[in-house]
C-alpha cells in the first residue's frame, strides 16, 4: 500500500495530560490508520481515550494541556511538524470535524451561511461571495436541508437539521478526511440512523475518508470498513468489521457488542458491561479490562497483553491469544 | 439503578474530598493574604483598648501635627490622635460591614430560595420585588432613606444597608435554586416525599454554600463602602468614630486645604486594605467555585 | 414576519414590567416620608416658620400631607397626577424655582461627567477583560484581575480626595472644584471647553479607575466561559485566524450580558456619582441630592429620585430593544 493511499495515520502515539497529582497517561502506544475513501470506526466507552487521541492527533489539544509522543500523518502531512500557520491552512481544507453535539457546535449569534462563509474565506484566496453562496447551497442540498435554512440562526433548526448543517459545514471545502466525534449522541434513535445512513452514502458518493468515533460498536460494525476498539487508552482489538461482526475475539469487543442492539435482528435483552473503566491516575499493572472481564485468568491482572496480529486483525488479550494459538495448532 | 450508583459514587467522592480539604485547606496564596488581612483587622477592632488606650475623641494633643513618635499618624485639627481613631474606627466599620453583610445575605437567601423553590405566584411577586430593588440605584436610595430617618446611629445605617443591598444576591441565588431544582438528587428527594425543609436545608443549601459565601463577602464589601460614603456625607452618626466619619471631619475641617494629608489618607487606606482583603478572599473562592476560572487551564475533557 | 412579532411581544411585556416598576418606585417615594416617625416635613416647617413664604409652606403641606383633611387616597391620586404630568413641585432652597428647573440645570453636567467616565471605563475595562481572558496564563493577563479586584474595593471618593490633594492642591495641576472656571462663561469656544475638560479630569479619573475593574471582571468571566463552548473550538478547527475567532465567536457572545449592565449603568449616570460630585463641588445631580438632603429640601429630593428611576428604566428599555437585534435567540424566547 503506497503512502499516498493513507488519509490518516497514527504511529506509536501516547498522550498524557497534567493533573494536580502529576502526569496521567490517557492514550498508550496506539497505531492505526484510515485509508482514502475508507470509513473507519473508533469504538470504546467514555474514558477509553478515543476522543483524546483524535483531538491531540489533530492538535486541537496542544501542549501544555497535553504531552504527545509519536507520529501523526494526515493526507501526507506530518501534523506535528507543521507551523501554526501551516496547521491553520491544512485544517478544514484537508480534514474537517463534526463534533459531538451539534447543539453547541454552531455560534448562536451568527447565521449559518456566515459560519460557512468564514471557513471558505479563511482558506480561499480567491474567495467570492457569490461563489461561496453557490457552494453553501450545494452542500445544503447534499445533506438534504432546505436551502432557506442557510439564513437561519442555529436555534431555528431542529436537532437533526442542525446536525446535518454541521456535516454540510464539514463538507464545504471538500476535505479528504472528516473526523466525526459521536455525531449522533444528541439525537433520537430515528434521527441517529438517518444521519449515519447519510454519512455512509455521502462517503461512498464523494469518496472522502471518515473516522467515526462512537461507543456504539454494533452500529460501527454495520457501517464501517474497519473498526478499532479502544479501552483504557489502548487498542484492544482491530480489524475489518465483517471479521469482528462475525467473530469478535476480545472479551471487551464482545461485551460492547452485547451492550447495544444491532440495527437489524431480533429484540433481546441487552446489558451494559458491569463495572467502570479503570482509574487512569493509577492504571492497573495488567490488562486494563481484567477487573471487569468475565474470562480473565491470573496473568491478566499481572502483565499487560501486547497487540498481536492474527489474520487480518490485531488483538491484545492473553485469553484470546491462547485460544487463537490453540485453534491454529488444531488447523 | 445506574444513576443511583452514580450519585452514591459522586457523594462519596465529594465527601472524601471535603474531608481532605479539612486537613490541609487548599487555599491559594491570594486567599491566605485576604484571610490574614481580615483576621488582623478583627484583632485590631477587638483589642482597640489595648492597642490605643484612652478615648479616641479626646482633644488632648497639639492640633495639626504630622506623624511623629508620640502620634504615629499625627493629630487632627482638634488635637485628636489619628492613629487611635483609625484603630477604634475599625470597630464601627467592621461591625457595620459584618452585620449589614450578614443581614442582607440572609434576606437574599430567604427571598432567593423561596422564589426559586416555590415557583408560581410567590416567585412572580418576589421576582418583581427583586426587579424594583435592582432598578433603583443604591446610593441615592440610601441617601434618601437615611435622610428621612429621624435618629442616626450604626443600627439605622445597618438596617438601611440591609434593605437596599439584598437584591443582587437574591437574583443570583434564585437562578441557582432553579438550576439545582432540576438536579436528580433534588427530584429524587421530592419523589421520595421528603419535607420541603429537609430538601432546602439538606439538598439545596449545602450545594450552594460557596455561592452564599461569595454573596456574603460581596455584601460585606458593599456595606463597608456604602457606610463609609454615608458617614462621609454626614448622614451617619457623626459623633461616632468610624473611618467614614473621620473622612467627614477631615473634609469639614478643610484638612485638604490645610495640608493635613495624615488625617484623610489613613482611614481611606484602612478601608482599602480591609476591603481589599475581603475582595481577595472572594476572588479566590470564586476561582474554586467556578472551575472554568481556575488559573491552570487544563482544557482536557477526557471523554470518549 | 413571525419573528418580528415575537420581538414586539418581548418588548411589550418588558414595557409592562417597567411601568409596574415605575409605579412601585413612585409609590415608595410617596409612602416613605409618610411612614417615618415624626413627619420630617413638619419638623422642617416648624424650623422655617416665618423664614419661608406661606405659599411655599402650603406647597410643602400638600406634598407631605400635613394639616390637610384630604384623605390619603386623594393625596396619592394627586401625587400620581403631578408625577405623570411632570409637576415635581417647588424647590425649597431655591424658592421659588421649580424642582424641574433645578434638575434641568444640574443634569447636563452630570450627563457629561459621569456619562463620559462611564463610557471610558466601559471601553477600557472591556478591552482589558478581553485581553486577560484571551491571554490567560500570561503574567500581565493574570495579574490584572487581582489588581482590579483590590482597586474595586477602594472607596472611590477617597481616591478622589487623594487625587484632589496631591494633583490638584499640592501640585496645582488641575482645578480642585466646580465644573468650569468662575470667570468663564459656558459656551462652545476653546477657552470654555478647555476649562470644562480641565475641571472634569480629576473627578472623571477617579470614577474611571475605580469602576473599570468591574467591567473587566465581567468581560473576563464571560469570555472565559464562552471560550469553553464547542463552537469556539470548532471555529479554531475551521482554521479561522485567531482574531476572527476572538471577535466573532468569543467577544460577540460574551458581549451580550455586558451590554445589559452597560445600559443599566448608563441609566445610573443620571443619579450622578454622588460622592465624587460632592468632593469636587461638581454642580451635578449627585451634588444637588446631597445639598437637598442637607437642607431638607424634600421636593427636590423626591424629584431627583424620580428622575433617576425614570432614567434607569428608560435605559433598560433601550437595552431590551437592542437585544432583540443582537441576540437572535430572544426573538423566539
Amino acid at each position: 500500500m503506497s503512502k499516498d493511499d493513507v488519509a490518516f495515520s497514527v504511529e506509536n502515539v501516547s498522550i498524557s495530560y497534567p493533573t494536580s497529582r502529576g502526569w496521567v497517561q490517557a492514550v498508550r502506544d496506539v497505531t492505526m490508520q484510515v485509508r482514502r475513501g475508507q470509513l473507519v470506526g473508533l469504538a470504546g466507552e467514555s474514558g477509553s481515550g478515543k476522543s483524546t487521541l483524535v483531538l491531540a492527533a489533530t492538535r486541537v489539544l496542544q501542549p501544555p494541556a497535553v504531552k504527545v509522543e509519536g507520529h501523526v500523518q494526515i493526507v501526507g502531512r506530518d501534523i506535528f511538524k507543521l507551523t501554526k500557520s501551516e496547521l491553520r491552512t491544512v485544517r478544514w481544507k484537508t480534514f474537517s470535524f463534526v463534533t459531538q453535539s451539534a447543539m453547541n457546535a454552531l455560534n448562536p449569534v451568527m447565521r449559518i451561511r456566515a459560519q460557512m462563509h468564514d471557513a471558505m474565506r479563511a482558506h480561499d484566496p480567491d474567495y467570492s461571495r457569490s461563489k461561496a453562496d453557490r457552494r453553501c447551497e450545494e452542500v445544503f442540498r447534499i445533506v438534504e436541508v432546505p436551502i432557506a435554512k442557510l439564513d437561519s440562526y442555529p436555534h431555528q433548526l431542529s436537532g437533526g437539521q442542525r446536525q446535518r448543517a454541521v456535516i454540510a459545514l464539514a463538507l464545504v471545502l471538500q476535505p479528504q478526511l472528516i473526523i466525526m466525534d459521536e455525531p449522533t449522541t444528541a439525537l433520537d434513535v430515528v434521527a441517529q440512523r438517518e444521519i449515519i445512513a447519510l454519512i455512509r452514502k455521502l462517503q461512498r458518493e464523494l469518496g472522502f475518508a471518515v473516522l467515526l468515533i462512537t461507543h456504539d460498536l454494533s452500529l460501527l460494525l454495520e457501517v464501517a470498513d474497519d473498526v478499532v476498539v479502544m479501552y483504557g487508552g489502548r487498542i484492544m482489538e482491530s480489524g475489518p468489521s465483517s471479521e469482528l461482526l462475525r467473530d469478535a475475539r476480545h472479551p471487551y469487543s464482545r461485551a460492547l457488542i452485547q451492550s447495544f442492539p444491532p440495527l437489524h435482528g431480533p429484540m433481546k435483552r441487552h446489558e451494559g458491561i458491569p463495572g467502570s473503566p479503570p482509574d487512569m491516575q493509577n492504571p492497573p499493572p495488567g490488562c486494563p479490562f481484567a477487573e471487569r472481564c468475565a474470562s480473565a485468568i491470573d496473568v491478566c491482572s499481572e502483565k499487560a497483553p501486547t497487540l498481536v496480529s492474527w489474520r487480518e486483525r490485531q488483538i491484545a488479550c492473553h485469553v484470546a491469544q491462547t485460544d487463537v494459538a490453540d485453534s491454529e495448532v488444531g488447523v | 439503578m445506574t444513576t443511583q450508583t452514580a450519585i452514591q459514587n459522586s457523594t462519596v467522592a465529594v465527601r472524601s474530598s471535603t474531608r481532605r480539604r479539612w486537613r490541609v485547606p487548599q487555599l491559594s496564596p491570594k486567599a491566605w493574604v485576604g484571610l490574614c488581612i481580615i483576621v488582623l483587622f478583627v484583632l485590631v477592632a477587638l483589642l482597640a483598648p489595648v492597642i490605643a488606650p484612652g478615648d479616641p475623641t479626646a482633644e488632648t494633643f497639639i492640633p495639626d501635627q504630622p506623624p511623629s513618635g508620640q502620634n504615629l499618624l499625627g493629630t487632627t485639627a482638634l488635637g485628636q490622635d489619628v492613629f487611635s481613631q483609625v484603630v477604634w474606627g475599625a470597630r464601627d466599620s467592621l461591625l457595620v460591614s459584618f452585620v449589614a453583610g450578614f443581614l442582607s445575605t440572609f434576606i437574599s437567601v430567604l427571598v432567593g430560595i423561596t422564589a426559586g423553590f416555590l415557583g408560581g405566584w410567590p416567585d412572580r411577586i418576589l421576582s418583581f420585588l427583586i426587579s424594583i430593588f435592582l432598578v433603583i440605584p443604591g446610593l441615592p436610595l440610601l441617601i434618601v432613606l437615611s435622610s428621612y430617618v429621624p435618629s442616626k446611629g450604626e443600627w439605622v445605617t445597618i438596617a438601611v444597608l440591609a434593605v437596599t443591598g439584598w437584591a443582587w444576591g437574591a437574583r443570583t441565588l434564585r437562578s441557582q435554586v432553579l438550576t439545582l431544582r432540576e438536579h436528580d438528587y433534588v427530584l429524587h428527594a421530592q419523589l421520595v416525599g421528603q419535607r420541603w425543609y429537609s430538601i432546602v436545608f439538606g439538598e439545596i443549601l449545602p450545594n450552594m454554600a460557596s455561592l452564599v459565601v461569595n454573596n456574603l463577602l460581596f455584601a460585606m464589601i458593599g456595606a463597608l463602602l456604602a457606610e463609609a460614603g454615608l458617614d462621609f456625607l454626614g448622614l451617619g452618626n457623626v459623633t461616632a468614630v468610624s473611618w467614614g466619619t473621620m473622612l467627614y471631619w477631615a473634609q469639614n475641617n478643610a484638612a485638604l486645604i490645610n495640608g493635613l494629608w495624615w488625617w484623610f489618607i489613613p482611614p481611606g487606606l484602612a478601608i482599602t486594605i480591609y476591603g481589599g482583603g475581603l475582595a481577595l478572599l472572594n476572588f479566590s473562592l470564586d476561582e474554586i467555585t467556578n472551575p472554568r476560572l481556575r488559573k491552570r487551564r487544563v482544557r482536557v475533557r477526557v471523554k470518549g | 414576519m413571525a419573528r418580528r412579532s415575537q420581538g414586539w411581544q418581548f418588548i411589550a411585556s418588558k414595557l409592562g414590567l417597567y411601568i409596574l416598576i415605575f409605579w412601585a418606585a413612585i409609590t415608595l417615594n410617596f409612602i416613605i416620608p409618610r411612614l417615618m416617625p415624626g413627619n420630617p416635613a413638619s419638623a422642617l416647617m416648624a424650623k422655617s416658620q416665618g423664614k419661608m413664604p406661606p405659599s411655599a409652606l402650603k406647597a410643602l403641606e400638600d406634598a407631605f400631607g400635613i394639616n390637610t383633611h384630604v384623605s390619603l387616597w386623594r393625596q396619592y391620586l394627586g401625587y400620581l397626577r403631578n408625577t405623570v404630568t411632570g409637576h415635581m413641585g417647588i424647590s425649597f432652597t431655591n424658592f421659588p424655582v421649580p424642582v424641574a428647573k433645578v434638575i434641568g440645570e444640574m443634569l447636563p453636567w452630570t450627563l457629561f461627567l459621569i456619562g463620559l467616565s462611564t463610557i471610558i471605563a466601559f471601553f477600557i475595562g472591556n478591552i482589558l477583560g478581553l485581553y486577560s481572558a484571551w491571554r490567560r496564563g500570561g503574567k500581565i493577563a493574570d495579574a490584572l484581575p487581582v489588581a482590579f479586584t483590590v482597586i474595586s474595593a477602594m472607596p472611590y471618593f477617597w481616591i478622589a480626595l487623594a487625587l484632589l490633594y496631591f494633583l490638584g492642591f499640592s501640585l496645582n495641576w488641575f482645578p480642585i472644584s466646580h465644573a468650569i472656571g468662575s470667570n468663564i462663561k459656558a459656551g462652545w469656544n476653546f477657552q470654555s471647553i478647555g476649562s470644562v475638560i480641565d475641571h472634569a479630569t480629576l473627578p472623571a479619573f477617579s470614577i474611571v479607575v475605580t469602576s473599570m475593574g468591574g467591567w473587566m471582571m465581567q468581560m473576563r468571566n464571560n469570555l472565559i466561559s464562552i471560550l469553553s463552548h464547542d463552537y469556539v473550538q470548532l471555529a479554531q478547527m475551521k482554521g479561522l485566524p485567531e482574531p476572527e475567532v476572538m471577535r466573532n465567536y468569543g467577544a460577540r457572545n460574551a458581549m451580550l450580558p455586558v451590554l445589559t449592565s452597560f445600559a443599566m449603568s448608563l441609566g445610573f449616570v443620571v443619579g450622578g456619582a454622588v460622592l465624587v460630585e460632592d468632593v469636587f463641588n461638581y454642580p451635578g445631580i449627585g451634588y444637588a441630592l446631597v445639598e437637598a438632603v442637607g437642607n431638607s429640601d424634600y421636593p427636590l429630593m423626591q424629584g431627583i429620585f424620580l428622575i433617576i428611576v425614570s432614567a434607569v428604566l428608560l435605559a433598560n428599555l433601550i437595552v431590551d430593544l437592542l437585544y432583540t437585534f443582537l441576540d437572535p435567540r430572544i426573538r423566539r424566547a
